[in-house]
């Protein structure tokens, strides 16, 4: 199943999508003029963090193998046992201990990869946050272009006795208003600029001729979404019953052991009790987790649904943008509006098509994400 | 004899404070009030830290001689093993760090106490005035539903509009309330924080006149490099490197590098450069954050300059038309509240632009 979901993963991000830095091509020192986020993976996994956490790897292994080799050759449950309970203990590890070491030993394995996975949903938030602040710049740029129309107009009236000294100076504070404004929108993009430079190793003034966040949609329906989160809470569910199971067999190990302890009936009821009353716990949370686990898988898939079809509300919306300018546009033809209308008109379309594009990203960086919680 | 004079200088340090505290306490007492300037408020929770300083100091003077005995003991340490080789040449350097660093913790805790007194110093200070923003509006109010009342009761309003008067005057006196509830609550915190018994009557902070420079005024790229420098997490990450070299230095004069220690040490020294790198750049990000802050509070206050002046404008306009009875009362009382409002605006982004440049004058260790 696992394979199954990083094959999904591996075909999803390769699916529509600019590739830059290919496994085969050689290591970019330079930045290319248009960036994606999978340069920006590119460079966050060159940094000294990621080699680390490979040598801590390194550093961990040996221990962990040399355990499994212990455990592999241990054929008696007697040994180092003083107890009854021990003795229980010794034949739970010879069934699942192998099996459970062989799987902490493939999780630190797989961990930096993990860890790298989990890092590109951070990344791609934070592209388009850069991003979404350069935009932000330009549409203040034009925001501002408006105002200075308008406070040009205001001091013409005002000079020619028009327009009143009220008027004039609401049309100024309009106008540092959008200086403000722009001035705001350099520094946020400036801080989100700063912010994924820090994260990917870079400079932190570097700046990018292009940032690239076109992208089709990663699924064309949500047919996959629901069963994903099905098969989750069934590993789920599975994992709790695979620990009453362990209990069990548990249980069974020290009953069988009655004969062999004849003096210590009483000690092996003891631990019988207390081996009971967690398996009760057990099955208890087995019950609680099958009606919370269900609802939050329930609301996760249908939240992503939800998100989905958001796009298509907000297609519709620009549709109706695209209605209202060519009602204003006619309107200025008409002379019955200025130009600056039409001009916000337009801009107001940008704004909501550069909105669609940010929301389509998103839905995939979600998507990614959701994949990633998916799986088992 | 030596001892005598250290405890003599430490005495008098003692009663210095204890006669600054009781004069501080004394011009409280017989003054104005309880009312204090932002600077005494400072010195009194300087003050009354006093022991707190005085047991890091002692903490301090450990670390102090247990460098002096590390860098004593070094050149009679033999070389022969790595645990001697060990206390010969890094021992007198994680020593050094300790007292060093201790010495910068002591002083950052000082300042981090001095930006907070003088954070909640400017609290209050803005509370205060939005108490009497309030009461301002609630006179207005008050004589809004006064009239509205003389209108009912004459039949020219209704029972539903004029409660709607009265809801005004209601919600605005819970505002009041909630303020001063606040206000109390901001008292509190700033007795703890002066460490003095909240059984003491609250003090009252002077108003100020907030005085500031544009934040270009300022040479970033001077005042990042000037930090760096003199940065407590920059010196502790740069020793920790220093350290880690000589370790594994050490390391690969004793050790074969198949053993595990090897592999250990030249991990942690790797991770100490690189906790190094990640400290310079996050810092330079914090103070090129912290700057922007400025920046952008500092252009709010241009803003609501701007806008106070169209407002008092406003207000002049629809005064003189009030004399004039061109406009009526509740037309002159509108463009007064907007300009109280843009006064309180004004004065909040001035708070705000003053906070964060409390702010960034910690990070750059003013």
């Amino acid at each position: 199943m696992k394979k199954a979901i990083i094959l999904i993963l591996v075909l999803l991000l390769s699916f529509g999508f600019t590739t830059y830095a290919e496994d085969t091509q050689p290591v970019l020192d330079e930045v290319p003029d248009k960036i994606d986020y999978k340069w920006a993976m590119d460079q966050y996994s060159k940094r000294e963090e990621i080699n680390l956490m490979y040598m801590s790897v390194e550093m961990s292994l040996p221990n962990l193998e040399e355990t499994l080799e212990e455990l592999k050759e241990r054929t008696d449950p007697i040994r180092g046992a003083s107890t009854p309970a021990m003795r229980a203990n010794n034949m739970v590890t010879m069934k699942y201990g192998i099996a459970e070491q062989e799987k902490r030993i493939e999780d630190l394995k797989n961990s930096v990869q993990k860890n790298l996975d989990q890092q590109v949903i951070g990344l791609r938030n934070s592209l388009r946050s850069v991003y979404a602040s350069e935009k932000n710049v330009s549409f203040s740029e034009r925001s501002l272009r408006f105002a200075k129309t308008a406070f040009d107009n205001a001091e013409y009236y005002y000079s020619n006795g028009i327009g009143t000294l009220s008027s004039l100076k609401s049309a100024m504070y309009n106008y540092l208003s959008a200086q403000v404004d722009l001035e705001d929108a350099k520094i946020a993009f400036e801080n989100s600029l700063m912010s994924f430079n820090r994260t990917i190793g870079m400079d932190l003034l570097t700046v990018y001729k292009e940032i690239d966040i076109d992208e089709t949609l990663m699924i064309k329906n949500t047919n996959n979404i629901k069963p994903l989160a099905d098969q989750k809470y069934e590993s789920l569910i599975k994992a709790k019953e695979y620990e009453i199971e362990k209990e069990q067999y548990r249980k069974e190990s020290l009953e069988s052991l009655f004969s062999i302890y004849p003096n210590s009936k009483e000690h092996i009821l003891e631990e019988l009790e207390t081996i009971e009353e967690r398996i009760s716990d057990l099955n208890d949370d087995l019950i609680q987790m099958k009606i919370t686990q269900r609802r939050y898988y329930n609301e996760r898939a249908q939240a992503m649904i939800d998100s989905f079809d958001s796009i298509d509300d907000t297609k519709e919306n620009i549709a109706e943008l695209k209605k209202s300018y060519n009602k204003t546009y006619s309107q200025y033809l008409d002379k019955d509006i200025g130009y600056v209308a039409v001009e916000q008109s337009r801009l107001n379309i940008e704004k909501a098509e550069n909105n669609l594009k940010q929301q389509i990203y998103n839905f995939n960086t979600s998507y990614m994400s959701y994949l990633l919680e998916m799986e088992i | 004899m030596r001892k005598d004079v250290v405890h003599m200088k430490k005495s008098a340090k003692i009663l210095v404070m204890v006669i600054l505290v009781c004069w501080i306490s004394t011009a409280m007492a017989a003054g104005s009030g309880n009312k204090i300037s932002i600077n005494t408020a400072i010195d009194m929770a300087m003050g009354n830290n006093q022991k707190q300083n005085e047991l890091t100091d002692i903490k301090i003077e450990e670390y102090k001689i247990n460098y002096d005995e590390a860098v004593r003991k070094a050149p009679y340490t033999s070389i022969t093993s790595y645990g001697s080789s060990y206390n010969r040449y890094v021992s007198p350097i994680v020593t050094e760090k300790v007292y060093e660093y201790a010495k910068m913790q002591k002083e950052d805790a000082n300042r981090l106490l001095k930006l907070n007194v003088y954070k909640q110093s400017l609290g209050l200070i803005v509370t205060y005035e939005n108490i009497a923003y309030q009461e301002k509006l609630l006179e207005v109010d008050q004589k809004k539903q006064q009239r509205a009342y003389t209108s009912y009761k004459a039949n020219q309003m209704s029972y539903e509009a004029y409660m709607g008067y009265e809801y005004t005057v209601e919600s605005r006196k819970d505002t009041i309330a909630d303020l001063k509830y606040g206000l109390d609550k901001k008292n509190m915190d700033f007795k703890i924080l002066l460490n003095i018994p909240l059984s003491e009557e609250d003090l009252v902070i002077e108003n100020i006149e907030f005085t500031y420079d544009a934040p270009d005024t300022i040479d970033l790229q001077k005042v990042i490099e000037e930090t760096i420098t003199s940065d407590s997490n920059m010196y502790s990450k740069t020793m920790d490197v220093k350290i880690q070299e000589e370790v594994i230095n050490l390391t690969k004069k004793f050790y074969e590098d198949d053993m595990a220690v090897y592999w250990q040490n030249e991990y942690n020294y790797k991770n100490a450069i690189n906790s190094k790198e990640v400290a310079l750049v996050n810092l330079e990000y914090n103070i090129r954050v912290a700057y922007n802050n400025l920046k952008t509070k500092y252009n709010k206050i241009e803003l609501a300059k701007m806008n106070l002046d169209i407002k008092k404008n406003a207000m002049d306009e629809a005064n003189v038309k009030y004399q004039k009875e061109i406009v009526n009362w509740d037309s002159y009382i509108a463009a007064v509240n907007n300009y109280r409002a843009a006064r309180y605006s004004f004065l909040t982004n001035e708070y705000n632009y003053m906070i964060a440049k409390a702010d960034f004058d910690f990070l750059i260790g003013k």
